[in-house]
């Protein structure tokens, strides 16, 4: 008998839920938003620099969110196996506890034509920037023959110079790729290579000339004086090396090329939770105690949302676009 | 020796905690195919990084040694290599397995990954600027000419059947070469799949090829019958005498590889294993029974997976190179609490240093005891019915592939391998082949083309300009020899004595 007494009650109580959740509004408030777990997806596999930096982020960002923020690989096709799902897949009530870091210019493969992406940078619901490293090239620290930037460009005019570059399209081979467009007798070969460790190794080896790269992995070896800083490809000097001259600065033309990191979310997403995420990720980037361990990590903090950032992604695609490295006939 | 001062500094309660808390942790999550010392220790950074910096670093480096090792528990027990670095274990440590000698399997692994460890934590203490410096001079030329060395492996996992073997060779790869290339940045049979940009990682092919194919291999049997044919195990698991000596050449010849190897910047555990065990193919004697459960092979290639662990630590600590991805971890943490890779490390931190590495030898040792006993729990998986034992492998391949990648597109990848594997084992195409195209094949591929654009018109004049190069193709000359010359030899002296015994006999009548 009890089943009969039971039943309507249960219904009963199921139907006053629904009934307070059809009454409750539409739009969230702040108060109750993120309700659950945040999934916070990195593009690459445990281990990386990116992985590392998020890893580090998370807590912070837990503790402005009020939830747990827990850090995902989706690693694989340079990014986009991640990429495809945040712009294809994420629907923006499903899931709206998720945050994607883009690689800047990495999302820029898109442009090749070989890969055949049909996705634009509208395709991405960017929240904000979360970080910045400038290009860098480097020599060994006791290679006689670079004393600066002009040996280099003087040397390269007469033999190619062996260029470790990482991949092609990254932020380091396009520098080198507007050195070229600039200085049509820049002579390169490029040995490629996955990864800072790798190249590090290639130039000390004496396996190659010179590595472009960025600042922040290299600073240690700088301080070791295992290798010395030739040019950064930024518009004006970078504050962690204030000696080093700029691209731009020695020669009269352009090249500025970066690594950045950036953080997206489900396209469509109301623009209540969207503020929810932007506020806290701006606390937690403007942490101190998590600038500090950042700064340990050498991984250059630069907060950017709304129109900056848009301007800086806009800027970013422009360089790719400009080096159009997929083009280059010279690619082995 | 000024650096036995800190041996007392890893005598805290906290570090042998952080020590003990990192070796189990290593142990099971390197016994599970797919989860590995690289996810775990990029999971203890943000645990430990309130910690003083020796007793964090400890923690990661008791990992990494005890997950090197916990990889080979479900290798020899089940066929299905828990890390990328015990896939070469997997085949004589199961063929112990399957006749009942799991146990003498396990204490041999035990014996000679502890000993392996412990003789590379002392190289890494003492050798390590001299070593560092050998990983310099590992360019182009050298990494292809050492991917060819571990191709030649290939010869030795064939086990006589050498034309399936370089088949499986070529498929390896043919595999190898799936992906946006690197050099030109085109994508090669991707066919237009996200999943397929990136190509084919060495982990979903390893567990596809032996753990989710031994699964599908266990569907074949009575789902009653267990895979060790008894139904009782020896409790010995401390390693006897006799059977040291017995292996005493093959362990050395493990440990050798593994110490080398590991000072070579992204070569590391997956490429010594094969190196050793084609190594001691070669050497092999009359009696020896490679293929089918020869304790000889297990101890060279368990031996060397272990070699590494030190001596990969080596470029990392000295020069910021790290040899392997758990070492790229360890960096990290390293860099995350404020320490600098390179001589300042050794200069200004001594305390801190040596601290951690007196720790990965005390690891290595105390590894040995924590592992014993869970051996034996372990070893009663191998008495379990196949009926239970092929679904739950799957199971851990799957959630560990997902695991370690979050791509839903390796674990179709890895269940793709899984039937090449398994239809490979059942018609003798050596899986092991195959993945020795895939691990190396991307070694072999960049190292060519790179000394092309280097070399210029001349690529055979400046890869045997080379001293490093040239001694390993001697190498590449001497273990083609072996692995081809001498059963042709061998059979031409047979033939020689029969036809003159055939004469004499003749000569008699």
């Amino acid at each position: 008998m009890f089943k009969f007494t039971k039943i309507p009650l249960i219904a009963g109580a199921a139907i006053a839920a629904l009934g307070i959740a059809a009454t409750a509004p539409k739009s969230v408030s702040a108060a109750d938003f993120p309700s659950k777990p945040v999934q916070l997806q990195v593009p690459f596999k445990p281990g990386g620099g990116a992985d590392r930096t998020f890893r580090l982020f998370a807590p912070y960002l837990s503790e402005e969110l009020g939830v747990p923020v827990k850090v995902t690989n989706v690693a694989g096709g340079g990014g986009w196996v991640s990429w495809g799902q945040v712009t294809n897949n994420w629907n923006k009530k499903k899931d709206d506890h998720k945050l994607a870091v883009v690689n800047i210019p990495h999302i820029f493969s898109m442009l090749n034509p070989a890969m055949k992406r049909k996705e634009t940078l509208e395709s991405f619901n960017f929240l904000a920037w979360h970080s910045y490293d400038p290009g860098l090239w480097l020599v060994r620290w006791d290679d006689e023959r670079f004393k600066n930037l002009q040996d280099i460009l003087d040397y390269a005019a007469k033999t190619p110079l062996i260029v470790a570059p990482g991949s092609l399209g990254s932020d380091d081979h396009i520098g080198v790729a507007f050195a070229q467009q600039a200085f049509p007798e820049f002579q390169t070969k490029f040995v490629m290579s996955k990864g800072d460790n790798a190249k590090i190794q290639l130039l000390l080896g004496k396996h190659v000339d010179m590595v472009a790269a960025n600042v922040g992995y290299y600073i240690n070896s700088i301080l070791e004086r295992k290798l010395r800083p030739i040019a950064v490809m930024h518009p004006e000097p970078w504050k962690m090396l204030p000696s080093v001259p700029t691209f731009t600065e020695l020669t009269g033309k352009t090249n500025v090329t970066y690594a950045g990191r950036t953080i997206a979310t489900a396209n469509g997403l109301e623009e209540e939770k969207r503020a929810v995420y932007l506020g806290a990720i701006e606390r937690a980037i403007t942490n101190p105690e998590y600038m500090a361990k950042e700064v340990a990590n050498k991984n250059h903090l630069m907060f950017l949302k709304g129109e900056d950032m848009w301007n800086m992604l806009r800027a970013g695609q422009k360089v790719a676009e400009q080096a159009a490295y997929w083009k280059q006939k010279d690619v082995q | 020796m000024e650096s036995f001062e800190f041996l007392l500094n890893v005598i805290t309660l906290q570090n042998l905690g952080a020590m003990f808390v990192g070796i189990v942790v290593g142990l099971i999550i390197g016994a599970i195919p797919g989860l590995g010392p690289p996810m775990a220790i990029a999971l203890m950074i943000p645990i430990s990084f309130e910690w003083p910096p020796e007793t964090a670093l400890i923690l990661m480096v008791s990992t990494y040694a005890a997950g090197i090792y916990g990889g080979s528990f479900t290798a020899i027990l089940l066929r299905a290599p828990g890390t990328s670095a015990s896939a070469a274990s997997a085949i004589e440590g199961y063929e112990m397995t399957k006749r009942g000698r799991a146990i003498e399997a396990i204490r041999m692994s035990t014996f000679a990954s502890v000993m392996g460890g412990l003789i590379s934590g002392f190289a890494l203490l003492y050798l390590a600027p001299p070593l560092a410096k050998v990983s310099l001079l590992f360019g182009p030329s050298e990494y292809f000419v050492v991917a060819l060395l571990g191709l030649t492996a290939i010869a030795a996992v064939s086990f006589g059947a050498v034309l399936k073997g370089l088949i499986a060779g070529l498929l390896g790869l043919l595999i190898s070469t799936i992906g946006v290339d690197s050099a030109s940045s085109f994508p090669r049979f991707a066919f237009g799949l996200d999943g397929l940009y990136s190509g084919i990682d060495i982990l979903p092919a390893v567990i596809g090829l032996f753990a989710f194919a031994q699964a599908l291999t266990l569907c074949e049997g009575s789902p009653k019958s267990n895979i060790s044919g008894v139904s009782k195990l020896s409790w010995n698991i401390w390693p006897k005498l006799s059977e040291i000596i017995h292996c005493r050449w093959s362990l050395m010849r493990g440990w050798v590889t593994g110490l080398v190897m590991g000072v070579i910047p992204a070569a590391g555990g997956s490429v010594a294993q094969w190196i050793a065990y084609s190594w001691e193919i070669q050497r092999g004697k009359e009696g020896d029974k490679f293929g089918e459960g020869e304790i000889k092979g297990l101890a060279a290639t368990e031996g060397s997976n272990n070699g590494v662990t030190g001596t990969s630590l080596i470029p990392m600590f000295v020069l910021g190179i790290p040899g392997g991805i758990s070492a790229a971890v360890i960096l990290g943490a390293l860099m995350i609490h404020g320490l600098q890779p390179g001589d300042r490390l050794f200069r200004d931190s001594p305390e801190i240093i040596f601290t951690v590495i007196w720790g990965f030898i005390l690891a290595n040792f105390f590894m040995g005891g924590i592992a014993a006993t869970l051996a034996r729990v372990m070893a009663y998986v191998t008495l379990f019915p196949r009926g239970l034992l092929a679904p739950i492998i799957m199971i851990f391949c799957v959630v560990g592939t997902f695991a370690a990648s979050g791509n839903p597109w390796d674990v179709w990848i890895m269940v793709a391998m899984g039937v090449i594997g398994y239809l490979a084992q059942k018609y003798n195409f050596s899986p092991a082949g195959i993945l020795l195209g895939i691990i190396l094949g991307p070694i072999a591929e960049d190292g060519l083309r790179n000394v092309l654009v280097v070399s210029g018109d001349s690529p055979f004049t400046f890869i045997f300009s080379r001293w490093i190069s040239d001694i390993i193709i001697f190498m590449i000359v001497v273990a083609l020899y072996y692995s081809f010359k001498p059963k042709a030899w061998d059979k031409a002296v047979e033939d020689g004595e029969a036809a003159l015994a055939a004469a004499e006999e003749k000569k008699d009548h």
